[in-house]
């Protein structure tokens, strides 16, 4: 087995290779805003937010400096930085699942990363996410030391990163919320002189990169947001009569495949679309997002039948064996070789087959419960729990590296005596979850095959 | 955790240095704002639309169109200044706008706000830096 080194090197080759190959790339939906908030603050000096939401400001930042370095090239060169950050993203994978399972799992964690397509491909999109787990994952292992080795230091940089994550992705202060409730729990029968300083250490640590942004938007919106505010954007998404499934939508209407094709999810968790509400009006951001919680929680309230069944197509449309890679495919974005011809096909089979393997693998390994520390379930049950508000493939993203551990994990101890049936019971539902979306998922593939014109 | 010499030392440190944004922050008064955004201080424009939004008025518009300033004339097609200009205003106010690669550039951030179905191409990347003033 090569080593853990090795792998990394070939996962950021492999990378490398895909964003050249899908190079020139055209950009879709959060992709355009990314780079219209990038251009426009590089343009007029200040970060505009989305109008039905504020992302945090960390991503739009790095295209605005892009911009001004790169010029119009700003938007490859964010991508190129993916890439090269994507080496924190595998070493952090590896030294999980050394930390959290044992020696033996750490290359086959570090092989799993470096060839998981659908992962791969990510570093190629204009996203935030590959950025936010080459900063979560390290920021979880140095949690992890610090708190080992009572290492002072160690905890103010993962506070730090913890931070910075949430100047990212909004997921990050949900994270950074959970680790420190963990580190409270931790810390409970240390000595109160100790423990209070230690705890609000990290916490601080934490807050410090948030700071300046906070103080930013109290004088922006008179509240001082943190990180975003796209809750009430993603209540109106979720928790709604419609069910928008973003993995395909996009697709279907570029197509203009007339009729349109039936790409909904089971009919089982099919809902009264009568009772859809609109998206609010309101002056200000702050408004727009409070009339959106209010609207979903009254349809919430007035419909749980509906509310219950939406959970299980958002499920669906979390585990469906797709990626937003592939999406792009359909789409015709990648200008490259990766575009068309037998290398997008290959792409497009390898990625599906290595994200059902991840999925059913992955929720069977969980079952096995081989990595057995907290901060190990902590992230992995908070991002299981996405579809409780949203679902599309995407959101799978950040859970990879904890399943691709739990695959690592399961592999090293195959042979341990076990009771299957929790596994198997994990692996099925996996599984029906795949069906309840097989008609979209099956449409959106055959379509980047090319077989349905 | 292994107990420290001087635990109170690093809380202390990070509390200050928290704090420090908060503290060198303030909201000015609504005709600084204007002056500000009319010295090309574009950043007023969103403080304005939240703290002011009664001050983002179609003269203020017409002002920033005739501006010496092209990114000022250019600002004139942000979606800052929505809901409080409406579009059609907005849009008639940037059709005024000299020369026409300003026009252009405005047209840009207008047909492609946030919110529009069609967003932001990479050939409009392109195309919009390459017009831009050097």
């Amino acid at each position: 087995m090569p080593s853990v080194r090795a792998w990394i090197i070939f996962g950021v080759a492999l990378r490398a290779a895909l964003l050249l190959l899908s190079a020139p790339l055209e950009l879709q939906s959060d992709e355009a805003q990314y780079a219209w908030l990038g251009l426009s603050w590089e343009r007029f000096g200040f970060l505009s937010d989305s109008q039905r939401f504020l992302w945090p400001p960390a991503y739009p930042f790095l295209h605005k400096l892009a911009f001004q370095l790169f010029h119009e090239d700003g938007v490859m060169a964010v991508r190129a930085l993916q890439v090269s950050c994507s080496i924190a993203t595998g070493w952090a994978t590896a030294a999980l699942a050394q930390r959290f399972v044992g020696e033996r799992a750490a290359p086959i964690a570090a092989a799993l990363w470096a060839l998981h397509l659908p992962l791969a491909g990510y570093s190629a999109l204009g996203w935030p996410d590959a950025l936010f787990l080459a900063l979560f994952l390290p920021a979880l292992l140095l949690l992890h030391d610090a708190v080992r080795d009572s290492d002072q230091r160690r905890l103010i940089l993962a506070g730090l990163l913890f931070g910075l994550t949430a100047l990212f992705k909004e997921l990050g202060l949900a994270m950074a919320l959970l680790a420190t409730t963990w580190l409270t729990v931790k810390l409970y029968r240390d000595p109160l002189r100790t423990s209070i300083p230690t705890l609000l250490t990290f916490a601080l640590a934490v807050a410090l990169p948030l700071a300046p942004w906070a103080a930013r938007n109290l004088q922006h919106y008179g509240s001082p947001i943190l990180s975003g505010k796209t809750l009430g954007e993603n209540v109106y998404q979720g928790w709604n009569a419609h069910d928008h499934n973003f993995d395909v939508l996009p697709v279907v209407r570029s197509s203009e495949v007339n009729p349109r094709p039936d790409t909904n999810s089971a009919a089982f968790t099919q809902v009264d679309a009568g009772e859809t509400w609109e998206r609010p009006g309101g002056a200000t951001l702050l408004e727009r997002n409070h009339a959106k919680l209010t609207g979903g929680l009254r349809w919430a309230r007035d419909n749980p039948g509906d509310l219950l069944r939406t959970r299980v197509s958002k499920a669906a449309h979390m585990f469906a064996p797709v990626s937003f890679p592939v999406r792009h495919l359909a789409l015709g974005h990648f200008g490259g070789h990766l575009g068309r011809g037998i290398a997008g096909r290959t792409f497009l089979v390898f990625a599906t087959v290595q994200s059902i393997l991840l999925i059913v693998f992955g929720a069977a390994s969980l079952m096995r419960r081989t990595p057995t520390h907290a901060l190990f379930w902590i992230p992995t049950v908070a991002l299981l729990c996405q579809p409780l508000l949203v679902g599309m493939s995407r959101l799978r993203v950040p859970l990879t590296p904890f399943l691709i551990i739990a695959i690592a994990g399961a592999l090293i101890n195959a042979r341990t005596f076990r009771s299957r049936l929790p596994e198997t019971i994990a692996g099925a539902t996996a599984c029906a979850l795949i069906l309840v979306d097989i008609r979209p998922t099956l449409w959106l593939l055959r379509y980047a095959w090319g077989l349905e014109i | 955790m292994r107990p420290m010499s001087h635990p109170w030392r690093w809380p202390t440190a990070l509390v200050i240095l928290c704090s420090l944004p908060f503290v060198l922050s303030g909201v000015d008064d609504a005709d600084s704002l204007v002056l500000r955004l009319k010295d090309g201080g574009c950043e007023a424009l969103p403080v304005l639309a939240v703290h002011h939004p009664d001050r983002l008025t179609l003269d203020l518009m017409k002002s920033l169109a005739q501006h010496e300033d092209p990114r000022l004339r250019e600002i004139v097609g942000h979606q800052a200044w929505n809901p409080h200009v409406n579009l059609r205003t907005q849009l008639s106010v940037a059709a005024t706008l000299e020369p026409a690669s300003v026009r252009k550039r405005a047209m840009i951030w207008i047909a492609r706000r946030t919110t529009s179905k069609e967003t932001l191409t990479a050939v409009e990347i392109h195309s919009y830096w390459r017009s831009m003033d050097p």
